[in-house]
């Protein structure tokens, strides 16, 4: 019988897997918000084309919160398995998350400089 | 399963170490995978969070270039334009040190070696000093 009843192992008492998962969200909130205010803000500049980066914006940061919560999942899993040398995980999201910003700091520096 | 990427303190032998080029060779960027052993994962995650402070400081200064030069704000054009400019090219500067502190710091921390300083944070700070001394200026001027 599973002396935990069923739950998984705790890792790390002080929970990062958790912390690092919840810097995530705040991370993707934080450019769905951006997206939005920075379409908002730029309306008057691009008009009805405003909807384009905001559209793309929504669409990102969505995908980066649901790609970060299987990250989380996944680390979780392996480090409850082996906590000693459990591979994580790789430097796509990071990556993807990275890119996304300067690509959206270089079209509103792009924007501005044009207009 | 559990085999997978497991190494042992005094070296992976010969089935680990296929494990671990396995691992690395499917592992983006290899660069970083591509030596050195899983350090501590409570590290890794660490670095992680770093990596995302800085994209939080990213966000909040190319928001804060759009919206200085987006609304406004009654700050005198020869004031605002340089600003917004600065901020979203701080902004900038801030996900290309996201994303290579967190690649030069994994990396050291599989290697063993110390971990690296943050190269472009003084330029950023230097860029956020100097929007503020425009913003500063723009107001004793009127």
């Amino acid at each position: 019988m599973d002396p935990s009843g069923g739950l998984a192992p705790l890792f790390d008492e002080a929970r990062q897997p958790a912390r690092t998962s919840l810097a995530w969200q705040r991370a993707a909130l934080a450019m769905g918000g951006g997206s939005i205010g920075a379409a908002h803000a730029l309306s008057g500049i691009l008009g009805g084309c405003a909807v384009l980066p905001a559209t793309v914006g929504l669409t990102v940061s969505v995908a980066i919160f649901v790609l970060a919560h299987r990250r989380h999942r996944t680390a979780h899993d392996r480090l409850a398995e082996n906590p000693a040398d459990a591979p994580l995980h790789s430097g796509v999201l990071p990556a993807l998350t990275a890119g996304f910003i300067f690509a959206a700091g270089a079209v509103a520096l792009i924007i501005v400089l044009v207009s | 399963m559990g085999a997978v990427g497991r190494h042992r303190a005094d070296g992976p032998g010969r089935f680990g170490r296929c494990a671990l080029t396995w691992q690395a060779s499917r592992r983006f960027p290899r660069r970083v995978y591509g030596e050195g052993a899983e350090p501590d994962a409570r590290y890794s995650l660490a670095n992680e969070r770093t990596f995302l402070a800085w994209i939080h400081t990213a966000i909040a200064l190319v928001a804060g270039g759009v919206a200085i030069e987006a609304l406004g704000l009654g700050i005198s054009p020869a004031f605002r334009v340089p600003a917004a400019i600065v901020l979203m090219v701080a902004g900038i500067l801030s996900a290309v040190q996201a994303w290579l502190g967190w690649m030069r710091t994994e990396r050291a921390l599989r290697r063993g070696e110390p971990l690296p300083s943050a190269t472009l944070a003084l330029p950023i700070g230097v860029a956020v000093i100097l929007v503020g001394a425009l913003m500063l200026t723009d107001v004793l001027i009127r």
